[in-house]
Parts: structure tokens; sequence; C-alpha cells
């Protein structure tokens, strides 16, 4: 348990095993050996570790850790394995602070059903007006705050407390099928629209790619149907065919945007995907998107959203008048716990 | 109704403001139009670029738009007029203004050729010389860069083909087509979950 533990603190901080034997002041082979279950960690070292991450002591003796999928990401190709594992690690942090808060308090049920075959393009429209109805969301009106919907749902949305260079979200659902909580992580570095895109797109990913689909698909057809969940829950078929109809200026997306919280890409990609506009008119609005400098920042304001679930969470949990006290209680170091914090 | 400006100095801005909604709806007609007739050669593999049916496509759009947004406007709160003479293109009148629309040929408004009705636009022959108000004004449009820009002047005159256009005044047109525009999120149902209010769960049984 020590073991996992250490891998897992050491990942959470984003150090390589070399990096963290620097900091412990031991042998990096001591490092792999505990991560390794090939020695245990004596009480010196395990102090040593914490000194070095940040975490308090009991959180290496705490018991196992709790499930944790390979879940999907969202990221750039470039983004390095490092960091992924790091988000992940985050994420499986959040999971233990909501499993401890549940054993207190009763928490949202989850209201997800994901699909169990294979699906096609007005499948997935259906499945986002299913969602829809969960979260209370009219049929025709835009998401005024997506999280508030997901949350509402059971699912656990957070802010990742860190910036996290190349990675937009993660998502994954521990102990499915055992009354696991789905969870989603997004990066709070981008415009609020990139942040409901990406909820919505992890969203796609629980529904649509849960152990029980029976079909087999590629990654590539994976992140496809995530995607395109994400354009129906935003822009639903029927209110993005009243909203872009031809001729389709990047003024008229603007207003789309403004109306519905989804970007400007993703409403050109909506129009694309429903036919709405030709191939060619799509590329000649993504040229002009680029030409504004709209492909790095767009106009129109989404403002972010706050999770609540979380900081309910962190609420619940954290014990003590001090930062050092709460981060103590809920086994976090004490910069996590502030960032955490900070973030949501 | 329009009430000059003390300053004759700020005039053309001035009057630009007074003209700021049919402005915009040209704005938009033509960001329309040009759309129209950007896709129409996109979907012509085999026809060549023609930038004289381009603006035509554009303008006819612009037309279009125009007319619709005129007729959505109430009668009793139309403040401009929309109309289209033969020949002449678009003619758009807020009172004491006529405005009429046309491509720019470089950065300038084009000439006025042989029409007649459209030289005697351009010499201001409708207004009084002593009139303290009013005038015949272009709108000059063209696509730079990508991007839809618009001018305002006052002729005061004829003038050749390619050659110095007589004007009294001229002013570039400032519209922001997404100015104001932003997503009104709602941070909703604050309370949904009463975590501290919840049913109490069981601890340490294991179920």
């Amino acid at each position: 348990m020590i073991s996992e533990r250490v891998r897992h603190a050491r990942e959470f901080c984003n150090l390589t095993q070399t990096a963290l034997a620097e900091l412990a002041g031991v042998a990096q082979s001591k490092i792999s050996d505990i991560e390794g279950s090939r020695q245990p960690a004596s009480p010196e070292d395990v102090t040593r570790i914490a000194r070095a991450t940040g975490f308090p002591v009991a959180f290496f003796q705490a018991g196992p850790l709790p499930d944790m999928p390979d879940g999907n990401f969202r990221r750039l190709k470039r983004g390095k394995v490092r960091v992924t594992r790091q988000v992940r690690a985050q994420a499986r942090q959040i999971v233990e602070l909501v499993q401890r808060a549940e054993s207190v308090v009763q928490m949202p049920p989850v209201r997800l059903s994901p699909v169990r075959t294979a699906v096609d393009a007005d499948d997935i429209e259906a499945v986002a007006a299913e969602f829809r109805d969960v979260a209370g969301v009219g049929q025709r009106d835009p998401i005024p705050n997506l999280t508030r919907g997901v949350e509402r749902a059971g699912v656990v949305v957070a802010g990742l407390p860190n910036e996290i260079p190349d990675h937009y979200g993660f998502s994954a659902w521990p102990d499915f099928g055992l009354d696991g909580r789905p969870i989603i992580v997004f990066a709070r570095d981008v415009p609020g629209d990139r942040q409901r895109w990406t909820i919505a797109h992890e969203l796609g990913h629980l529904l649509l790619h849960s152990p029980l689909r029976d079909d087999e698909m590629t990654h590539e057809t994976a992140e496809k149907e995530a995607s395109r969940f994400a354009g129906a829950l935003l822009l639903p078929r029927e209110i993005a065919v009243e909203a872009m109809r031809p001729p389709l200026t990047l003024t008229t997306l603007a207003h789309v945007k403004a109306t519905f919280g989804a970007s400007i890409g993703t409403c050109a990609y909506r129009a694309r995907d429903l036919d709405l506009i030709t191939e060619q008119r799509f590329v000649s609005l993504r040229k002009q998107m680029t030409s504004r400098g709209w492909h790095r920042q767009e106009p129109v304001e989404v403002p972010h959203e706050q999770p609540l679930l979380i900081r309910k969470v962190l609420d619940l949990v954290g014990q003590g008048d001090s930062v050092s006290s709460r981060a103590d209680s809920v086994r976090l170091p004490a910069f996590a716990y502030r960032a955490l914090v900070a973030a949501n | 109704m329009y009430t000059p400006p003390a300053d004759e100095a700020d005039e053309p801005e001035h009057i630009a403001r007074f003209l700021t909604e049919p402005i915009a709806a040209t704005w938009r007609g033509f960001d329309r139009g040009r759309a129209v007739a950007d896709e129409f050669f996109a979907a012509q593999e085999d026809r060549e670029y023609d930038p004289h049916l381009w603006a035509h496509l554009a303008r006819y759009e612009a037309v279009l738009s125009l007319r619709r947004e005129h007729s959505d406007i109430r009668a009793s709160d139309r403040q401009w007029d929309l109309r289209l003479p033969h020949h002449s293109g678009i003619e758009i009148v807020k009172d004491p203004f006529r405005i009429r629309v046309c491509k720019a040929v470089g950065d300038s408004p084009q000439n006025p050729g042989r029409n007649r009705s459209r030289k005697e636009f351009f010499q201001q022959l409708g207004f009084s010389l002593f009139a303290q108000t009013g005038a015949n004004l272009i709108l000059y449009w063209r696509v730079r860069s990508d991007e839809l820009d618009l001018g305002l002047c006052k002729p005061k005159g004829l003038w050749r083909f390619r050659g110095q256009p007589k004007l009294e005044w001229r002013c570039p047109v400032h519209f922001d087509p997404l100015a104001g525009l932003t997503f009104p999120t709602a941070d909703e149902d604050v309370d949904v979950f009463r975590l501290d209010e919840a049913e109490t769960g069981e601890t340490g049984t294991g179920e």
C-alpha cells in the first residue's frame, strides 16, 4: 500500500524517481524498489518522502488508493506522458476526497445511463437529449451552467489545481458498476467556452465509452463520438439548424456563441457535422478565424464556471483553522490543498 | 431628428453616429453577401473567379438582407427607409440624409459614371445651397485582408474614372458587429446539494 502511495505522491507532484530521490536524500534505486514493492519503506524513508513531496505522513499510512481506471484524456499530441500521469494522480486524489465525504454524508445519486451498443450520429443526438432531461435543461434552451448540470447528475467536476501544459481534461469512472462516482477534471487556464467544451466532451466519453459498450472502437472513433456528443449537448440539432441558417458568417457564429456558450470553432464544426455548410465553406470559415487570430483567442466572452460539489467536499472533509491543518486533514500537501481550493 | 453639432469639424463623425442603425444593417447585409459570393465560387470548381460577379452576388444578398431587416422593424419604430432606384443600387433614407451604397475602387468611392440620376446625386442637386442640414452621402464598401470595411463620404461633384474623387469629407465607419456580445452564464442552484444538511451516512460499517 505504501508503495502505491509513494508512486502516487511522486506522480501527483510530477517528479521523476531521480528527482524525488534527490529531494528526499535517498538513492533512486531505493525509490524504484519501494514503488515496485521489492523493498519495504522504513518509517524514516516515509518521513523523508513525505517531506520531499509535501504530503503528510498519514497519507502514506492510509489504506489502499481508490480505484482509478485509465480514463479518457483530452490533450494535445505533444502532451507529455508524465503530465498525463500527474493529471490522473490528481483526479485520483480528488476521488479519494469524495469517497471520504461519502462515508459521512449522502451525495447526489449518479444519474448517467451509459450506452451498451455501437452508436451512430442519430443515437448520439438522442443520448445528448436524454442528458439534457437529466440535467433539467430544456431541449431548446442554452445550458446556462454546464458544470452544475453535470454535477446534478452525480458527476464530480473539478478544476485541476495547477497549470497543466497541453492537457485540457480527463474523465474516468472509478468502481464502475459498483456504485462508483464518475469524475471529470479540467484545466483552469483556458477560456470559459473551452472549459464547457471539455466538460461536455468528457461527459460524452463517460456516457458513450463505458465498460458496458460491447463493440471495439479505435481511439479516433471514440474521440469523434465524444466531440459529436459535446456539439449535440451544447447546440441541439433542431436549434442549430434554426440558428445557423446559410449564408453562415463568423458574425452569425459569434452570435450563436453568445447565445449557447459554445465556441465559434465548435459552432463551425457543428454546422459541418449537420451538413448546414459545405466542406469548402467550413474550410473558408476556419481560414477566416485563423487570419483574425481567433484560433488562439476567440471574441465573445464565456465566463468560467465554478464547480460546487468539490468545493463542498473540501469544506466538509477539511478540518482545522489553518490551511496546513486542513491540508493535513484531507491528506494533501498544503500547496496542493491551497491550489485546489483556489481552482474550485 | 438630426441636429448638427456645434463644431462643424465634428460633423462627419456626428453624421456617422446618427446613421448607426442603417450602417449596421448594411454591414450585416454585405457580411452575408460576401459569404454567399464566396460560397458560390467555392462550389464552382470549373468557374474562374470573377470579381465583378463576386461583387454582384454580394450586393444581391445584401439587398435581400436589408429588405428583410427593414421589414422586420415595426413600422412605428422605423427610423430609416430602403429604396432601390433603377440602375443606382441601394439607397437608404434617414432624414435629412440620402445614402447610396456602392463598392469602393481602391480606397475611394466609385465615380458616378454616365447615369444622370447618379450624377445629380453626386452633385447634391436635390439640396438647396443654403440648407443647414441634409445631404446626399455615399457609403462605400470593400473587403480588405478578409475584413469588410465601410466608409462614409459626402460627394461635391463629378470626377472621371480613376480620377481624384471630389468629396467634401470622408470618414471611415467603425462598426464592431460583436460589441457587447457575451454569454450570460448563471451560477444556478447554489444550494442544490446541501451536503451539510444531508442525511448522515453510516461510517465504518463496511456497507
